[in-house]
């Protein structure tokens, strides 16, 4: 298994992080409202007149930065859980148990049970997706350790006296690494993917920060008149669910 | 026996689930009672729905409560509409159904469709199904056929034809995730020994897709098609709000925004019985349909 071998998508997710040294996403302007591409703005302009290409690139970074650090929190969780489910034999039961009850919920179906609990804001939805993230990581990151259990290199270590931290650090966690780093270019594609979904339904990001969930929600009220609010924000998630899918070079076959 | 098995561990998942539910308002750092009555309700307001609720009872009293309603067919009642969970749900319940069997036999066609043909555009065509979410489609076909097409309804329930775009929106990218597997699987197969000789000594292609490829491929075509019905069961969130579709989706998002807890509990309940039991019942087909899966 060889992820990340494709590069293109790493030089447009790099591109889009750019868009945080915009600094703002552009001032009101009710005069030039719902512009099409132009000298002045070349996407065109929003409902109350901002830059649409400074809200895309602002928004684009905004949405692949909370999908890049809530990939890596479940990866880490999931990490750590699965290390913790593999030294107690009660702390795996539990742990599995609720994996499985977590992973009967639909993902969506979870972060609104939750949504519906929290206060509205950014922690919230953090939140919400993180509670059903780890899951995948957990197990096959614990399915790995298992493997390793009886795997003699490790053992030798052991007898050559290398203590519990030297051997998680310098020996099992960089065989753990590749599987989860592939798992990791699964996991970005699903949270951009849900967390543009919540966003959509209003019920994400709040929507005076732009992201290109909340660009798409506030765009369609106004397709007719500018399908340009709707159309630069449909491309931006395109683009970064494809260079995901590209990113983990085109295998895997995960459900919905 | 073993079929009974699966159904008790199914049963067991489900319960779990509504434990989950039932306790989860009880853990978090919110008060669901002050969510509920808003931001300036008075404390003897707060205090009545939490009795509401059921929160100024201890957790076993209030478990024992939910669990004999539950038995007895009822789900609690919704703050907003003040009539009980499970008939609003049943209420919402066709118009799910009708979207998530449609949308499922629309992927089907066009999964085929996808997976037939061989070559670097077909996979590149996959992928771009697979990473096209249905809140960037379904806008995007309003605009660019809705808006063409004189008479062809955008919003609601009104005659056959309101259904076409929803479910080809949700179809989409469920074709896309099933193209592949059936792609993947076939390629495998057509490369295997055992067909190519088939293949060099004459047995006809109708026979070799009958007796060969078909109940191959199969197998892992349902257990994707399981998943993805099992997801849809529970309402189609986002396709029923860009459509305005009366279904449990549109009644969940409802609740969520009314801070309606017992009708966000019943409709996230539904959701998850409805996914565990098609995974069971497709685990009970497979074991039907391949002797090795028994």
């Amino acid at each position: 298994m060889r992820p990340l071998r494709a590069r293109w998508p790493l030089a447009l997710f790099a591109l889009i992080l750019l868009g945080w040294f915009l600094g703002g996403d552009g001032t009101v302007d009710l005069a030039a409202r719902l512009q099409g591409p132009g000298p002045g703005h070349p996407f065109g302009t929003d409902e109350v007149g901002r830059d649409l290409l400074r809200r895309w690139w602002l928004g684009g970074a905004r949405s692949l930065t909370l999908a890049g650090v809530l990939t890596a929190f479940h990866a880490a969780l999931g990490l750590l859980l699965a290390l913790a489910a593999h030294r107690a034999a009660f702390l795996r039961r539990t742990i599995l148990a609720l994996a499985d009850l977590l992973a009967s919920v639909p993902a969506t179906l979870l972060a609104l049970l939750l949504l519906a609990l929290l206060r509205p804001g950014l922690g919230s939805l953090l939140t919400a997706l993180a509670l059903g993230g780890w899951i995948p990581y957990a197990r096959l990151a614990l399915n790995r350790l298992d493997v390793l259990r009886g795997d003699p290199s490790l053992l030798q270590v052991r007898l050559m006296g290398g203590g519990a931290a030297h051997r998680l650090l310098r020996h099992v966690l960089p065989r753990l690494a590749p599987l989860l780093l592939a798992q990791a270019t699964v996991g970005l594609g699903a949270v951009i993917l849900v967390e543009g979904g919540l966003s959509f339904l209003g019920v994400g990001l709040p929507p005076d920060l732009a992201s290109w969930g909340t660009m798409l929600a506030s765009g369609r009220a106004f397709l007719l008149a500018s399908p340009w609010t709707l159309l630069w924000p449909s491309a931006g998630i395109l683009a970064a669910l494809l260079a995901a899918g590209a990113w983990r070079g085109g295998a895997g076959a995960d459900g919905t | 026996m073993k079929s009974l098995l699966a159904a008790l561990r199914a049963l067991a998942t489900v319960a779990g689930v509504w434990l989950f539910i039932q306790v989860l308002p009880r853990l978090l750092p919110e008060d669901p009672a002050r969510i509920a009555a808003g931001e300036w309700a008075t404390e003897a307001e707060v205090a009545a729905f939490r009795r509401i609720l059921g929160l100024d009872q201890p957790l076993p009293q209030a478990l024992a409560r939910s669990a004999s309603d539950l038995l007895h067919g009822r789900m609690g009642t919704s703050l907003r509409f003040n009539r009980p969970v499970a008939d609003i749900l049943l209420g919402g319940l066709p118009v799910s159904l009708r979207l998530a069997f449609l949308a499922l036999a629309v992927s089907m066609l066009l999964a085929w469709a996808m997976a037939l043909p061989r070559g670097r555009g077909i996979r590149a065509l996959q992928a771009a199904a697979i990473a096209s979410p249905v809140y960037v489609l379904g806008p995007l076909l309003l605009w660019a056929v809705a808006q063409h097409v004189p008479g062809l309804p955008v919003a609601g329930v009104r005659g056959w034809a309101s259904w076409l775009l929803p479910a080809f929106t949700l179809a989409v990218p469920l074709a896309g995730h099933q193209a592949r597997v059936l792609a993947t699987q076939l390629e495998e197969i057509r490369e295997s020994p055992g067909l190519r000789w088939w293949r060099a000594s004459g047995v006809p292609g109708a026979l070799r897709w009958r007796a060969w490829l078909l109940p191959a491929v199969s197998g892992p075509w349902l257990t994707v098609l399981g998943l993805q019905l099992g997801g849809l069961l529970g309402g189609a969130v986002l396709v029923e709000t860009i459509f305005a579709l009366p279904g449990l989706g549109q009644i969940l998002v409802g609740a969520l925004a009314s801070r309606d807890l017992p009708l966000v509990q019943g409709a996230v309940l539904w959701g998850a019985a409805a996914y565990v039991a098609t995974q069971a019942a497709v685990e009970w087909l497979q074991a039907l349909l391949d002797p090795r899966a028994r």
